[in-house]
């Protein structure tokens, strides 16, 4: 039985516009060890997939499909159930540290508060685990710094703040929200290395959500592409990057500006914006900014097609990609 | 208008900028931290220059300086000859049509109360001496040039993405059709997809009106597409300066280096023997 199992997993948000599914039939597993990592940009749901796995969708969000974390059904569950899972079994690392963390709390007690509230420890004890986990995560003399405040700290330090905030109760899953955006390349580089380090000592699963490539080809074995609230590409890290197929990888790979690309080289870039989640057509979401749209990718939701093992692609357009993308090869 | 002037376009020397720290004592001097320490470079007229480091190096000191947004502490700031800092009010302001700004938050530079003809035509207005219909005309043409439509004039911030968010900050930057723009982090508050459509309008820019950059941002692949030139700030000092080319093959200081090693590839490790759950 996989650690974690979502099988079409469906979300809709109440908008102002009308109702809009910020995810659609998402289906993925996760065992004890892995790490999977969702890529895409701003609105394409994976913020969303996150927060439905941790119970905080907002109150008007209705959710379809199941999200099994050993075996036992989190959908559904009530807000008293889920804050027994959420901080315990379940870690979440955000993005921003400032925000995460409570500024008028010192650290020791935020760190110590999840080790109280489901471990039930006293005080003393709590405190003694924390100052342990503060050293851990690398903050420099934590038995001193635990008294301190949020603010006294650099942005990298915080995150690790809230790493051990996460890891407090040895959760057999972490889900990393864009968990090195905020941060400085070189401090982003320590903070995956500590998360790295982490989920292997400990045996977690990790999912790791990013919108950076180079973040996810660094960290992650699996990877799922996400646009418009559906999955349009998944498979290993590896095949993903070398064997990439549906047309919004390819585009989201030409996009980003390359250090040995030839100065003054174009990028391509993918017209039009990311489409709002009230507006999604029915059938591929990529439909309309796509050039190899045909009238049929406008009506049904593309069925996923296997181009390596284990590496799914939900595009009807394939072989058009492929030609092309044989006919720009230099010869 | 100006002159070609065969001289540098900006020329910067010895710039220092200190700010005073809160006070630790309470008779004592308050400490203080230099935020710039130092700094001397060039741009010539069609070599843009890249401004990297992290946070709190000094780059966005260095950008409000340049701009004079603010004053230095010591050292100056040339712009085609003339030092901007000593220059009269009057003058100063003439003198800023040769050089516009282009902020990082599309959300947060322009005014969601005013509409966008006003927002791009406002350094127009500032420097006064063009009619409203020569105001509106140049707007148009600038609009179009960033790849919006002249019935965008009409219409307010909100109405727009962030993608073109940007283009109009663009569009307001070029409407006095400077010689630099100064650039502070512009594509990094945008999605990926969308920041390849803003980099290729910033090249083309380049090509069409001749405007050179400074663009200051942590992401090197960013200024490894735009600039000829690139400098490495770190602590207030530029520590190394180059071609991207020289800079990223065969850097020297030990900054550069840690700065390039972090910077994740983009390829993954070779898959061993791969299990599906």
């Amino acid at each position: 039985m996989p650690l974690l199992e979502v099988s079409h997993l469906s979300v809709q948000l109440q908008t102002q516009r009308g109702p809009a599914f910020a995810v659609r039939d998402v289906s993925f597993s996760l065992e004890r060890g892995q790490t999977l990592g969702l890529v895409g940009e701003s609105g394409c749901g994976k913020s969303i997939t996150a927060m439905s796995l941790m119970g905080l969708l907002p109150e008007n969000a209705r959710v379809t499909g199941s999200i099994r974390l050993n075996g036992e059904e989190l959908v559904g569950q009530t807000d008293d159930q889920m804050g027994d899972i959420r901080g315990n079994r379940i870690g979440m690392v955000f993005q921003e540290p400032m925000t995460a963390l409570n500024p008028v709390h010192t650290i020791g007690r935020q760190v110590a508060e999840p080790l109280r509230l489901h471990r039930g420890l006293s005080a003393a004890d709590a405190r003694q685990q924390a100052i342990a986990l503060l050293d851990r995560v690398g903050i420099p003399d934590a038995a001193r710094r635990i008294d301190a405040y949020p603010h006294q700290f650099s942005g990298g330090q915080r995150q690790r703040v809230t790493i051990a905030m996460a890891l407090a109760c040895g959760p057999d899953l972490l889900i990393a929200d864009e968990p090195t955006t905020a941060l400085d390349v070189t401090v982003q580089r320590q903070i995956l290395e500590l998360i790295r380090e982490l989920v292997a000592e400990r045996g977690m699963a990790l999912l790791l959500i990013s919108h950076d490539l180079g973040v996810i080809a660094q960290n992650v074995r699996r990877m799922l592409v996400m646009y418009g609230g559906s999955v349009v590409e998944s498979g290993t890290t590896a095949s993903v990057f070398a064997h990439r197929s549906h047309p919004y990888t390819l585009g989201l790979f030409g996009a980003r500006p390359g250090l040995h690309s030839a100065p003054g080289q174009r990028l391509t870039t993918i017209p039009g914006t990311v489409p709002e989640l009230a507006d999604l057509p029915p059938g591929c979401p990529f439909a309309g900014r796509c050039r190899f749209t045909i009238p049929d990718c406008h009506v049904t939701a593309p069925p996923p097609v296997e181009v390596g093992p284990g590496h799914l692609v939900r595009c009807i357009r394939l072989d058009a990609v492929a030609a092309d993308k044989n006919a720009q090869v230099p010869a | 208008m100006s002159d070609p002037v065969s001289g540098p376009l900006l020329q910067v020397e010895n710039l220092v900028r200190e700010y005073a720290m809160p006070r630790e004592k309470l008779f004592g001097p308050p400490p203080k931290v230099h935020a710039l320490n130092g700094v001397s470079f060039t741009i010539q007229a069609g070599r843009s220059l890249g401004i990297v480091g992290e946070s709190g190096s000094g780059k966005s000191t260095l950008a409000r300086l340049v701009m004079a947004l603010d004053a230095p502490t010591s050292g100056t700031v040339r712009m085609l000859g003339r030092d901007l800092h000593a220059l009269p009010r009057e003058e100063l302001r003439a003198a800023r049509r040769d050089f516009q700004m282009v902020f990082q938050d599309p959300y947060g530079s322009l005014d969601p109360r005013q509409t966008v003809e006003r927002i791009v035509t406002e350094p127009l207005s500032a420097q006064g001496g063009m009619s409203r219909a020569d105001q509106h005309t140049r707007a148009a043409q600038t609009l179009d040039s960033v790849g919006l439509r002249a019935n965008d004039l009409g219409k307010y911030p909100h109405e727009f993405s962030g993608g073109q968010r940007q283009r109009i900050a663009i569009a307001r930057a070029l409407i006095t059709r400077p010689r630099l723009i100064v650039a502070d982090e512009p594509v990094s508050a945008l999605d990926v997809s969308v920041q390849a459509q803003v980099l290729n309008l910033m090249q083309d820019l380049q090509a069409e009106f001749g405007i050179t950059y400074m663009l200051i941002s942590h992401d090197l692949a960013v200024v490894h597409h735009l600039c000829e030139d690139v400098a490495v700030l770190w602590q207030g000092r530029i520590v190394e300066q180059g071609p991207p080319q020289r800079l990223f093959t065969a850097a020297e200081h030990p900054y550069t280096k840690a700065l390039l090693e972090a910077v994740p590839r983009a390829e993954p490790p070779p898959d061993e023997a791969v299990s599906f759950a």
